[in-house]
């Protein structure tokens, strides 16, 4: 019951907060005429319906445990706080508001882990990583670069990688990548650096 | 609908569907299918999403045969698993494991698993024709709709999606918005705003499906599955003969007789498909049974019926998004990714404007079964071998092809950044107990419903009446409604449960 109410806590608070945004960003979206609906018609009834769901998810979790949102307090205080200080901080060295966005989900992220006990950190991070760097790479460093630096970040995710046995099947892998996308299937990909990536071009 | 219209029908089908291209497709897609049914951790869908970028560099006849052929090629090799090492690699052959893994215990692996494939090939040559008689009277309804019906027909599927999702309804109803919201990214086709797209140029289209899915459902898996220990410890049961004894068939024929009817009917239904015919006909032959109490002990009853049935199931699934053009689960979502990379676009039209596509995807799906018959049986020894692959291995392929897969789409880096969040989002679904399918549905009938409804409400010049004066549109709300209450009702509720639990 215990994981159960953090669980329906931590979605209520998801809802919320996305339905809260989306509400935020759309504010000025134009709502057009009953015949002709505009932008802002289904952002807006969409947001509140979310806003609505977390709520009952909310007394949900109330009802499945009284004490949950004590468990909750300090990590969502601590999360608001740091976004709130972002959001203000960042116009102050140049950045946008948005930035605020990253404590956001770094306190919900723990907060999750909180009233959910049990996050998966090593891979959550491991995976997102590796998927991010083969955005970064692929575009300029080519399809080799890409692949030896994202799957290795993938292998560093578990705690089973052997790795004489990675190294073999990387090289596999790539074998089988460029036979099959590059020769085969003729994706326009390079297979090796060709330019900086269009993401690096500010240190020019 | 006269005899020889479903005759040339077929004889349109066959001639696409055996094209050697297209029977290779079909083959490959029976062969995945089998392949990641029979590894646990990989689901059809995942596969799906997966192979989509690839389908790109197909016809679009091959890529929707091949695409077809996973996800019952999956089916098939989940419940391999499940009777030799009671392992159901998907979530409907569960119930196969009950007793097939118990049967293989006493030594009659061989007649389970022949008795498995054989009712779900007879449940899919059943289904098959199903599918070609009620295909063109539904597809002439369709063509009748105005938009408000469809807007309506829509908001039904979406809330029998929410009454079939396992877990919280709550959670469910939240997730179909949030998908909707999702859906809503990028450029109003209708007005030309942009919406959420926080100035990012590579959001004005909005997110792709193949983004959103293989984010959900590729990454997000892998991520919970690196972090669950790995036990598959494998049970070698001998084979020995996969002839079953006259008794078995006599015993089974009835249970696939059953299963196929049951299943045939909950796969139409939107929200249905191959895990819920296969649990209802689970309970269907308990109830039958004279010796109930024996279910659980290895009564090959209860492998027969409920193989049936999500064969049964997963072939009348693609009913209405063949003739409809909506997607009733997370895999017909898959196929509908699959036609609009090339192009089409889902609904009552495919039939008139491409009948080769339309019957030669449908031939090709028995053509499928029955090469899943011949790949399976002689073959068990290689799929089990399979399972020896670790996952720490299969992770890395898999990211690989995410990544890859993603790319080879735009060829824009950004679009794996927005894969890796939409991992993350796939990863916290899983830890709260939110299934990610009506997400999915939601995002792609989300924007498709708001299309409808400024149709409707155009032509309606502003009268939102319109939705329950048309009388299609009202019964489909009102069904909505009815199943909405009966989901709250408590009594109800707890039945549903109860049979999610079993």
């Amino acid at each position: 019951m215990r994981v159960r109410a953090g669980q329906e806590l931590a979605t209520g608070l998801l809802f919320i907060l996305i339905g809260a945004g989306a509400l935020y960003i759309g504010a000025d979206y134009p709502m057009g005429t009953p015949q002709r609906p505009g932008t802002g018609v289904l952002p807006k009834i969409l947001s509140w319906c979310l806003i609505g769901t977390g709520g009952v998810l909310l007394a949900q979790a109330v009802v499945l445990e009284a004490g949950v949102f004590k468990r909750a307090l300090p990590i969502v205080l601590g999360a608001a706080l740091a976004a709130a200080a972002v959001a203000f901080g960042a116009p102050m060295v140049g950045a946008g508001p948005a930035w605020a966005v990253v404590p956001a989900v770094v306190g919900f992220l723990l907060l999750m882990d909180r009233l959910v006990p049990g996050t998966a950190w090593r891979p959550l991070i491991a995976v997102t990583l590796a998927t991010v760097a083969f955005g970064l790479t692929i575009d300029g460093l080519g399809l080799i670069v890409a692949m030896v630096i994202s799957l290795t970040i993938c292998a560093l995710g578990t705690p089973e990688t052997r790795w004489p046995e990675y190294v073999g099947f990387l090289l596999i892998m790539i074998a089988l990548a460029v036979g099959t996308f590059i020769w085969l299937l003729g994706m326009p990909i390079p297979v090796w650096p060709v330019k900086v990536p269009d993401w690096l071009k500010f240190l020019r | 609908m006269e005899l020889g219209q479903v005759f040339s029908n077929l004889a349109l089908g066959f001639s696409v569907a055996f094209s050697p291209l297209n029977l290779f497709w079909c083959f490959m897609g029976a062969f995945i299918g089998t392949a990641i049914g029979v590894l646990p951790g990989v689901g059809p869908v995942a596969t799906m999403a997966l192979l989509l970028p690839i389908t790109y560099f197909l016809t679009p006849e091959g890529a929707l045969i091949m695409l077809a052929g996973i996800y019952y090629g999956a089916q098939y090799g989940g419940s391999t698993t499940a009777i030799l090492v009671n392992l159901p690699g998907e979530a409907s052959s569960v119930v196969t494991a009950l007793d097939g893994y118990q049967m293989a215990r006493q030594g009659r692996a061989g007649p389970a698993l022949a008795i498995a494939a054989l009712g779900s090939f007879f449940a899919g040559t059943v289904a098959t024709f199903a599918i070609v008689l009620a295909a063109p009277p539904l597809t002439k309804l369709a063509q009748q709709f105005a938009p408000a019906d469809y807007f309506s027909l829509m908001t039904l599927g979406l809330v029998l999606a929410v009454v079939m999702a396992s877990g919280s309804i709550v959670k469910a109803i939240g997730m179909i918005f949030l998908g909707m919201l999702l859906g809503l990214i990028g450029t109003d086709v209708n007005t030309g705003n942009t919406r959420f797209t926080f100035d990012i140029g590579d959001l004005f289209d909005g997110i792709g499906f193949v983004i959103v899915a293989m984010g959900l459902f590729g990454i997000g898996e892998v991520i919970k599955n690196l972090g669950d220990v790995e036990r598959r410890d494998l049970v070698s049961s001998k084979i020995s003969g996969l002839m079953p004894t006259w008794d078995d068939i006599k015993r089974s024929s009835m249970p696939v007789v059953r299963g196929t009817f049951l299943g045939g009917i909950l796969g139409i239904l939107p929200g249905g498909g191959a895990v819920l015919g296969s649990f209802a006909s689970y309970a269907l032959e308990k109830k039958m049974s004279p010796t109930p109490e024996k279910f659980g002990t290895g009564m090959i009853e209860a492998v027969a019926g409920p193989e049936a049935a999500n064969n049964a199931a997963a072939q009348t699934s693609f009913i209405p998004m063949l003739t409809l053009g909506i997607p009733s689960n997370a895999v017909m979502a898959m196929m509908i990714g699959g036609m609009m990379i090339h192009g089409i676009v889902p609904g009552p039209q495919v039939m008139d404007q491409k009948p080769g596509l339309f019957w030669g995807m449908i031939v090709s799906m028995w053509l499928g079964n029955a090469m899943l018959v011949i790949l399976n049986l002689p073959l068990i020894g290689i799929w089990v071998k399979m399972l020896l692959v670790p996952y720490r291995l299969l992770a890395l392929a898999i990211l690989f092809f995410c990544c890859i897969g993603v790319y080879s789409l735009n060829n824009l880096w950004s679009e794996a950044l927005f894969m890796a969040m939409f991992g993350v989002l796939g990863y916290v679904f899983i830890r709260l107990g939110c299934e990610p399918a009506p997400l999915l549905l939601g995002y792609l009938l989300g924007p498709l419903m708001e299309v409808y409804m400024r149709r409707a409400m155009l032509l309606s010049r502003g009268d939102p009446m319109v939705f329950i004066e048309r009388p299609l549109s009202l019964t489909f709300l009102l069904i909505a409604l009815v199943a909405l209450i009966l989901v709250i009702l408590p009594n109800i509720r707890k039945t549903r449960e109860q049979a999610f639990q079993e």
